[in-house]
């Protein structure tokens, strides 16, 4: 017993410093911004309570509700785009031997690039007299010579999520090779025993196998979209004309441009708020499935 | 013996974050305590009691070092070296006991408030005019009256310079640079079109279109990344369409922005970009930087930019081709061209600075020493908001910089003077402006819709107290 409750005292001890700076950097600021949400505060005058009128204003925002819509495009292609690519390259990958390494570290590459760096050099892609379009003028397509889709309200949006799948992609890509790694082979002989085809084993052996990763990667992707922030800032910040804002550039803007740290804060409560329940439905499903299964 | 040594160097290791955290604890109280001791200070001295001069004089007789830090933007070598130069190198041989940390930040601004809003942040530093009503009313920069009536500022400095430093009549920054706006052109591209340099709308419509016409861009303009550059397209319309007296009353209160003159500034405005005038429309695709590339490469006749473009940022120096600044034409009949004069930047002292004595000291050695004004001036200097003769210019100076300051003067001049949004207009309706205008432009928001907010904007802003510094 009392090694017992020693052990659970050196324990404590040294888990003790990393807590509290935990809770001194990350959880009383977050803890504080609860408070601030319900305050009119420029971030430099002493806050003023003004109970519910951020959000109630945050519900007429039109700046903030399009930046949602934009959220959820950005989810949508995030679940759909890098998720097959990845998973379809793997599946082609771990057909073809050790020749797949080169594959595999060329895909990869992107993702060591940091995000400016990237989003900066497909900014000058993008370009309407240094990128692509003026490539294709030269070329004499002059159907192409005007793409510009940073200056396009219509396609800057994709424009920017591309950059982001390109540089995000690869990482999916290993992600699922290491799954399917895992996969015993012994089921695909099996199946193959049974008559099964390509398809039917891919849905019935290797997607069921690799189900936790899938699931892993459709959590973080979800909470990710809500957070997205980088791409976006370094290659529109929101703009033309507010077409690419998305919740993160909208709090920095409403924060640190316009100074109201009150409504950012609202802001930013509100996107947890929405982040955490998508997370708890996800896992509340997830939790079903594995008691069905 | 093994456990044991493992015992010790993890018994070592959290003893060693313990002391890290506890080391972390004491800078915070001493933190805590400066600002207390610096509150003691400035409320001393709102007092009347001299009480920060008082222990910098002593520490002074006593050759204690002090160091003066200085936040600014990130501002180019050559523009540092003029600080170093001009402002620095005279001051410290005066004080040999003061050392100075000049720091060239990128995202001021945000850095210095959040700074400033921890009790901490640097001695000086630069801000926008519009910032000082946030800064001052939370008492986070220092009330400079004792210092006008010192110096004499008003004597020194442009009474509207002075103006637009001010909260609630009292004094709260200095003015550090002023400016006059401009349209810069490029000769050779007009004389190619044919046309003489535009006066008036008509002839600006006539330039617009032959460029057009031949394959050039009006106007290089890009934003993204820095929706504050709208308030160059916007500003010359209100000045050169409404008129700076319109543009004052829409200020003071007395008209809004559904003013016929007001709101058909912003209307002409969209008409010439629905035209292709301001950057064919692409601005949305193109940084100011590519946009000033293209201005360089011949590919634009004009660019809103005015003689920051030539004297801060030295663009002129590689530019192979005749150019030349004048007052943006006048877009309706019965409204002059004009040009819009406003504070380029400002310097805010923190209210706790131990130092602001000292501060304040070093700039006014400079802006009052006309020679060194001229030659930092003639350097590239933003020009100071005092009156610079033009015997105080060397003779050898850049003819490029020489030609920008003779048209700066004269837009000074001008029978209409407009104001420019980043030193005049309030906060929050400068910030509307540059975040929505764009919208209007890509028909994602109507004029009426923009109008009608605008002046839920600024009545905001006047009811959280702005007064037009104009």
């Amino acid at each position: 017993m009392k090694y017992r409750i020693k052990r659970k005292i050196k324990g404590t001890c040294f888990i003790l410093p990393a807590f509290l700076l935990h809770l001194t950097v990350i959880v009383l600021p977050a803890l504080s911004m609860i408070y601030y949400a319900f305050t009119k505060w420029n971030g430099l005058n002493a806050p003023e309570f003004i109970g519910l009128d951020n959000f109630r204003r945050m519900l007429q925002d039109y700046d903030f509700l399009f930046a949602m819509k934009n959220n959820l495009i950005w989810m949508t292609i995030f679940l759909v785009v890098p998720f097959i690519m990845g998973l379809g390259m793997a599946l082609v990958f771990t057909k073809i031997g050790k020749i797949q390494m080169v594959f595999r570290t060329l895909c990869f590459l992107p993702y060591v690039v940091s995000a400016t760096v990237s989003g900066k050099i497909f900014a000058v892609f993008y370009s309407p007299y240094s990128g692509i379009g003026s490539f294709f003028e030269r070329i004499g397509v002059s159907a192409l010579a005007d793409f510009a889709p940073l200056g396009n309200e219509k396609q800057a949006l994709y424009a920017a999520a591309f950059v982001d799948n390109w540089h995000w992609w690869g990482f999916v890509l290993v992600l699922m090779m290491s799954a399917l790694h895992q996969v015993d082979t012994s089921l695909y002989e099996a199946a193959k025993t049974e008559g099964a085809n390509g398809w039917q084993m891919l849905v019935h052996v290797t997607i069921p196998q690799i189900k936790p990763t899938i699931i892993a990667y459709f959590v973080f992707v979800i909470v990710a979209a809500f957070t997205t922030f980088d791409y976006v800032w370094i290659m529109t910040q929101g703009g033309p004309a507010g077409s690419t804002e998305v919740f993160a550039t909208r709090i920095y803007k409403t924060t640190f441009i316009n100074y109201d740290a009150g409504y950012g804060a609202a802001m930013s409560l509100s996107v947890c708020l929405l982040a955490l329940t998508v997370y708890f439905i996800l896992r509340i499903i997830q939790r079903k499935g594995a008691r069905e299964e | 013996m093994k456990r044991r040594m493992k015992r010790l160097s993890a018994l070592l290791a959290a003893a060693a974050m313990t002391v890290s955290l506890t080391a972390c604890g004491n800078t915070a109280s001493t933190e805590t305590e400066r600002v207390e001791e610096s509150a003691d200070n400035a409320g001393a001295e709102t007092n009347g009691q001299d009480g920060t001069a008082k222990a910098e004089n002593d520490k002074a007789a006593s050759g204690e070092q002090k160091t003066i830090t200085i936040a600014w933007t990130n501002i180019m070598d050559s523009q540092q070296q003029i600080w170093e130069k001009y402002i620095f190198a005279p001051f410290l041989e005066k004080h040999p006991e003061v050392e100075i940390d000049f720091q060239c930040l990128p995202d001021l601004q945000n850095t210095v408030r959040v700074q400033v809003a921890a009790g901490a942040g640097p001695d000086m530093f630069y801000m926008d005019s519009i910032d000082i009503p946030d800064y001052a009313s939370t008492g986070r920069i220092l009330n400079l009256e004792k210092y006008r009536e010192q110096y004499g500022l008003d004597d020194q400095m442009f009474d509207w310079a002075i103006r637009s430093c001010l909260y609630q009549e009292q004094m709260y920054a200095l003015p550090a640079s002023v400016e006059a706006t401009a349209m810069t052109y490029n000769k050779d591209l007009l004389d190619q079109l044919g046309k003489d340099v535009p006066t008036n709308r008509e002839e600006f419509v006539a330039v617009c279109d032959a460029a057009l016409e031949a394959g050039l861009i009006p106007i290089s303009f890009g934003y993204p990344g820095q929706t504050l550059l709208i308030t160059w397209p916007y500003e010359h319309y209100l000045t050169c369409y409404a008129g700076g007296e319109k543009t004052a009353q829409l200020l003071r209160g007395e008209i809004g922005f559904d003013d016929p003159d007001i709101r058909g500034a912003f209307e002409l405005l969209k008409a010439d970009w629905d035209a292709g005038y301001v950057n064919d429309k692409k601005s949305g695709a193109i940084t100011n930087d590519e946009a000033r590339s293209l201005f360089a490469n011949q590919k634009a006749v004009f660019n809103y930019e005015g003689p920051w473009l030539i004297l801060a940022d030295g663009a002129a120096k590689n530019w192979d081709f005749e150019w030349g600044q004048c007052a943006w034409p006048s877009m309706k009949e019965g409204v002059p061209a004009g040009s819009a004069i406003t504070l380029g930047e400002a310097i805010g002292i923190t209210a706790n600075s131990e130092v602001a004595d000292l501060c304040v000291e070093m700039m006014m050695d400079f802006y009052s020493d006309k020679e060194r004004v001229g030659k930092a001036v003639a350097e590239g200097f933003s020009t100071p908001a005092v009156a610079i003769g033009e015997e105080d210019y060397p003779a050898d100076m850049d003819e490029n910089i020489r030609k920008t300051l003779d048209v700066q003067s004269a837009n000074m001049e001008l029978e209409s003077v407009g104001y420019a949004p980043w030193g005049f207009f309030p906060a929050k309706t400068t910030t509307f402006l540059d975040d929505n205008l764009d919208k209007v432009f890509y028909d994602k928001m109507d004029m009426d819709t923009f109008i009608e907010k605008a002046n839920e904007t600024i009545a905001q802003d006047f009811e959280d107290g702005y007064t037009f510094a104009g």
